[in-house]
């Protein structure tokens, strides 16, 4: 189980970094193995990349593929939120900072729900660095 | 392969009688001429030509220094200062041979700290990583970061205007010397700075640097070729309670820079330093990053602090309303985030461009790296960026530049960095070099630390005045040239 890709743009390292502890943990690995989609995630102030899963190896790249399942179009604000323990990925998209396109795809996104909030929770439940306010 | 180019230095005395001397001045396990013990010294991380020493001293008091220096001048043997040798700029070669004075092993004391004054006095081989853990242990002051490794010598880098993450609030490590003490050629050994006065008249006192005449100059930036500076007292700053760090993502280099300037005249900034997201990557491990179409162009860490909770969040705001405004202006496709957060995100690779080790861990993962520092006009921050970002891409090198406010922006530094794998670049790594200073020195900025070729350039566009008194002073305070040989091409 791994990521076959070392992505070649910042956003796609960053996800790729989220994602990579959390492949130690058996529950999420199973539904990674269950998931056999592609999910196109616009950072919409800056660009959009694409995670494809594809029993249980998953690749990260640059760019939305045309053939994607679901596609999450998040704010800046509302991913730094995430990542800042703000919001999680089911508020923010209740407050609107989260939009879905092919929302009847509704397993799909609660799938990749349920791999991604794991991960963003462990990549900031504690803060690398000390000490450091969070003052924005 | 070192190369020794064939040179005199042992002229006017025997080689192996001038072993023995420094034998009974260092003790013997203090003095080498042995090439595996010389041979460290010969190169650098750069692309400067490499030497070999004719013979290593390791001293550990000024008394040693005071001897030594007599020595050498009376028999004209070079005399090379050297503490760890991270200067990238070559200037710890020994171009003409001689005898390397390596500070770093036992002048490396922490003599005196003044709380109440805010000052320590320190030998010259103290480290930034040294002297930060034990501000940290043992008072609440601190000193600050200099994106250098942190075995670098807080005294070569002060006495090299070299800069930290304070600088954006103080200027450059220079402006921090409160005084010095020197070895002259002589073996006179002399202070300057408040501490000039007898002590028989009053306690030894370093808490300022003026307002007598700036003597400290003469040892400024004149890397090690006036005579060996022994100690120095360097400023010390509160450590204060409440710290963050905010990064810009930024589209455009005319954005950059003005961010860049704003956010250091805010005046609200202990530092503001600017790198492209390519660096980023570099720490991922992805040797030559290409930058994606929509992908940012550059990314600006912001730090600041408070003493209190409110003071901290009032500076924050300041920044967020100056963003803002430069944003709506020039609708700049910018964004703002909180620094933390995005370290979380990227790994704890990131944490250090925060703090200790405080290095660009890129730089030193290949055998070669080489830069041009320079400080430079603010308000020419933007071509520089282009120019030399597209400069990198023409010859393929990853590029690595970065940008620092200096002293609420009354300059800024811009620094061009290249690692390459020494052996099979180097040739490619110069003619970038060379093409990089001439965007450099079109847009007024001023080389820092510079290696022979940098200065040989620079002293054809000189004003002739200013070499002649620049080789008065040598003569003066080094007749017979024995002090770092070379440099500045003197």
């Amino acid at each position: 189980m791994s990521i076959i890709n070392q992505p070649q743009d910042i956003l796609g390292l960053a996800i790729k970094n989220m994602l990579e502890p959390v492949l130690e943990d058996e529950k999420i690995l199973k539904k990674i193995k269950n998931l056999n989609k592609v999910i196109a995630m616009d950072l919409k102030d800056l660009y959009p990349i694409s995670i494809t899963f594809n029993k249980g190896l998953i690749s990260i790249d640059y760019g939305e593929k045309p053939k994607y399942d679901i596609k999450l179009i998040v704010s800046f604000d509302a991913f730094t939120g995430m990542a800042e323990g703000r919001g999680g990925l089911i508020s923010s998209f209740l407050k609107g900072k989260i939009r879905v396109k092919k929302m009847y795809r509704i397993f799909t996104i609660l799938k990749f729900a349920s791999i991604f909030i794991p991960a963003i929770k462990k990549a900031t439940e504690k803060p690398i660095i000390e000490n450091l306010y969070n003052v924005l | 392969m070192t190369d020794v180019i064939k040179r005199d230095v042992f002229e006017n005395v025997e080689k192996e009688t001038a072993l023995n001397q420094l034998e009974k001045i260092f003790g013997k396990a203090n003095v080498s001429d042995k090439p595996h013990d010389l041979y460290p010294y010969s190169y650098d991380m750069t692309e400067s030509p490499h030497h070999m020493p004719d013979m290593v001293v390791i001293p550990e008091n000024v008394d040693q220094i005071v001897e030594f220096v007599k020595y050498c001048n009376q028999y004209r043997i070079p005399i090379v200062p050297y503490v760890s040798g991270n200067n990238v700029g070559g200037l710890t070669i020994p171009e003409f041979g001689g005898i390397m004075c390596d500070m770093g092993k036992k002048m490396n004391k922490i003599i005196k700290v003044d709380e109440s004054l805010m000052y320590a006095i320190l030998e010259p081989g103290v480290t930034f990583g040294q002297l930060d853990s034990y501000l940290k242990n043992h008072t609440n002051l601190k000193y600050g970061l200099a994106y250098a490794p942190p075995y670098a010598s807080v005294v070569a880098n002060s006495l090299l205007s070299g800069l930290t993450n304070l600088s954006c609030c103080y200027g450059g490590m220079s402006d921090w010397l409160n005084g010095l003490e020197a070895v002259l050629y002589t073996g006179e050994v002399v202070r300057t700075g408040s501490c000039f006065i007898s002590k028989e008249y009053r306690e030894d006192n370093w808490f300022v640097r003026y307002p007598i005449p700036d003597l400290i100059g003469l040892f400024m930036c004149w890397q090690g070729m006036t005579g060996i500076v022994t100690k120095a007292a360097v400023q010390l700053w509160p450590r204060k309670n409440y710290n963050t760090a905010l990064v810009a993502i930024v589209y455009g280099s005319d954005a950059c820079a003005e961010l860049i300037r704003e956010f250091g005249r805010s005046e609200c900034c202990e530092d503001v330093s600017a790198v492209p997201p390519d660096v980023v990557k570099m720490t991922f491990g992805i040797e030559y990053p290409e930058k994606q179409p929509e992908e940012p162009d550059w990314a600006i860490i912001i730090s600041m602090s408070g003493n209190t909770e409110e003071l901290l969040k009032a500076k924050v705001n300041y920044v967020k309303q100056i963003f803002e405004e430069i944003k709506k202006k020039n609708n700049y496709r910018i964004f703002l985030a909180n620094f933390g957060p995005f370290v979380d995100v990227l790994g704890k690779e990131f944490a250090i461009y925060y703090d200790l080790p405080n290095i660009i861990t890129p730089l030193y993962e290949w055998d070669g790296c080489t830069w041009i520092g320079s400080y430079a006009n603010p308000n020419n921050l933007g071509p520089l960026m282009e120019k030399c970002y597209n400069l990198f891409k023409k010859y393929d090198i990853g590029p690595i530049v970065y940008m620092k406010s200096m002293k609420a922006s009354h300059y800024a530094v811009f620094r061009p960095i290249v690692r390459y794998h020494k052996g099979r670049e180097e040739e490619k790594v110069k003619k970038l070099q060379h093409e990089l200073l001439e965007v450099m020195l079109e847009y007024e900025c001023v080389p820092y630390k510079t290696p022979r070729w940098i200065t040989e350039i620079i002293r054809k566009r000189c004003d002739q005045n200013w070499i002649k008194l620049l080789e008065k002073v040598k003569n003066m305070m080094d007749p017979n040239g024995i002090f770092n040989p070379g440099k500045w091409c003197l």
